[in-house]
């Protein structure tokens, strides 16, 4: 039931394309800026999908690690975009809760949370939220290069709203 | 006044700030400075009234559907202010906000859909957006015999490093090689300035991960710098909000290690073309530290026109 492993990994069928089409030449691997911190390369998480070994795929680090650069999906000789690959796999082991321990994905619900209840984004703000939530230490050793960013009249606490908040409810 | 200066003079366009360029986001400094150059330059834009966050490559893995709402809704408030042309500094939402607009025009249903919110988004008026990046729109459209016209103070013989990072020409970089663009390098030398390049001008920053990956992320940053230190730029100019604060973050952490002085100026390109414009420092909200820096190493030869 191979194949339907990959079907169930939605979006516009990105997943059953690189399946398809990959000639596992291994040019996005080598392209790719995280590469050396990655448990799998982007080709071989190309094959595990192939293989219907789709969960196996979603329990990587690499899938949390990839940057979205694009670098693998201007070179790719079958033009396939891993970067979007990519997104599909985050987005559906997200949903099936693989990845609720990772900081990623809690980094991006602080974000998505942000943006629903503001309608824009604080990043000072952001950063302490995610840090206060996962590791608070991690404020200290920030501290240093905040101060200089906040000399420099770079960092603003203000929180910026979007007035017609209704209008981004969908 | 020549040709290209009549076409665009009274040009006027949407700006779409987004949360980093916007007045108190990190960036602030990068749309301040562009605001400036592009008024030097004759050309007006008026801010998306109450835009909303882009939701950058993050909401969407959250909310695919939601993603293209919030897109759809600055796309919906810059045609009903009759600018359909947006200009964008941040390549986050540059990418993001073209992804909305290609999935808009390709998916029927998606577009029925987000019609019935954003109603202009249902009439013909959408095949008029254009989402321009601030460089594309630059050397395209204002071009090089404006923007020398408008040089104060050539930056006689400044050896100037570019850093694309990523997602400005990739995967939606129409406007130079996704992987060895030259864009800015000819912005630079319009000003005087000498281009140097390093090969990693395109290699991602690590962007976000750089709160959750941080180790991985500064050995990543480490490379790029150290391909920068062994360029033998005297000035590093960036153009994107997260790889400017990534490269601040690296000088701070690793200047030791690089070889970098921890004061290296690294400033966004458009406060460089702003100081050859001659423009207020603070209105490019450059450091007196900064721009010290930077005109020292002006060469002597340095020609000053006007003024
Ligand atoms: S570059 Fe393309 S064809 Fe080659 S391994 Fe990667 S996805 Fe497959
Ligand atoms: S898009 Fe992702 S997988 Fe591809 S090169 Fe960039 S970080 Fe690597």
């Amino acid at each position: 039931m191979a194949n339907q492993n990959i079907l169930l990994i939605e979006d516009d069928g990105i997943a059953r394309i690189a399946a398809e089409k990959c000639i596992q030449c291994g040019t996005c691997s080598a392209s790719c800026p995280l590469n050396r911190y990655m448990d799998y390369t982007p080709r071989q998480i190309v094959a595990l999908v192939r293989e219907g070994l789709v969960e196996e795929a979603l329990k990587t680090k690499t899938i949390w690690l990839c940057s979205t650069c694009y670098l693998c999906a201007v070179r790719c000789p079958a033009k396939i975009n891993i970067g979007e690959f990519m997104t599909a796999l985050k987005r559906f082991a997200l949903k099936n809760g693989y990845s609720n321990s990772l900081l990623y994905p809690k980094l991006m619900k602080t974000y998505v949370e942000y943006v629903n209840k503001y309608g824009r984004v604080s990043e000072p703000r952001l950063m302490v939220s995610f840090s206060l939530k996962t590791n608070p230490l991690k404020l200290l050793k920030m501290l240093p290069i905040s101060i200089r960013l906040l000399k420099n009249g770079e960092l603003s606490i203000s929180l910026e709203k979007v007035q017609n908040l209704e209008e981004i409810k969908f | 006044m020549d040709t290209a200066e009549r076409r665009l003079n009274g040009k006027h366009l949407s700006f779409y700030p987004g949360c980093s360029c916007s007045k108190n986001g990190t960036a602030r400094r990068y749309g301040s400075s562009s605001i400036a150059v592009l008024k030097a330059l004759g050309i007006e834009v008026s801010e998306i009234n109450d835009w909303n966050c882009c939701g950058s490559n993050l909401y969407r893995i959250i909310d695919e559907r939601g993603s293209y709402f919030l897109g759809a809704r600055n796309l919906s408030k810059a045609l009903e202010m009759g600018l359909p042309e947006i200009l964008i500094l941040c390549p986050a939402c540059f990418l993001s906000l073209n992804r909305t607009l290609t999935e808009i025009s390709r998916n029927t249903n998606l577009k029925n859909e987000i019609a019935k919110k954003y109603r202009v988004l249902g009439g013909p008026a959408v095949s008029r957006l254009r989402i321009r990046h601030i460089i594309d729109f630059l050397v395209n459209d204002v071009g090089e015999e404006d923007v020398k016209n408008r040089v104060v103070k050539r930056l006689e013989g400044l050896k100037v490093a570019a850093y694309y990072g990523c997602q400005i020409t990739r995967p939606y970089g129409y406007f130079d090689d996704p992987e060895f663009p030259t864009s800015l390098e000819r912005l630079i030398s319009w000003i005087g300035g000498q281009p140097i390049e390093s090969n990693l001008k395109t290699k991602c920053c690590g962007g976000m991960l750089m709160l959750t990956n941080e180790e991985e992320v500064l050995n990543v940053i480490e490379s790029i710098l150290r391909s920068y230190v062994k360029s033998g730029a005297e000035c590093i100019v960036t153009a994107c909000p997260l790889c400017h604060l990534n490269l601040e973050i690296g000088r701070a952490r690793l200047s030791g290690r690089v070889g970098l002085d921890e004061n290296f100026p690294i400033i966004y390109f458009t406060q460089l073309i702003g100081l050859s414009f001659n423009i207020p420092v603070e209105e490019l909200g450059l450091g007196k530290d900064d721009v010290g820096r930077i005109t020292e190493k002006v060469r002597l030869t340095a020609t000053v026109k006007g003024v």
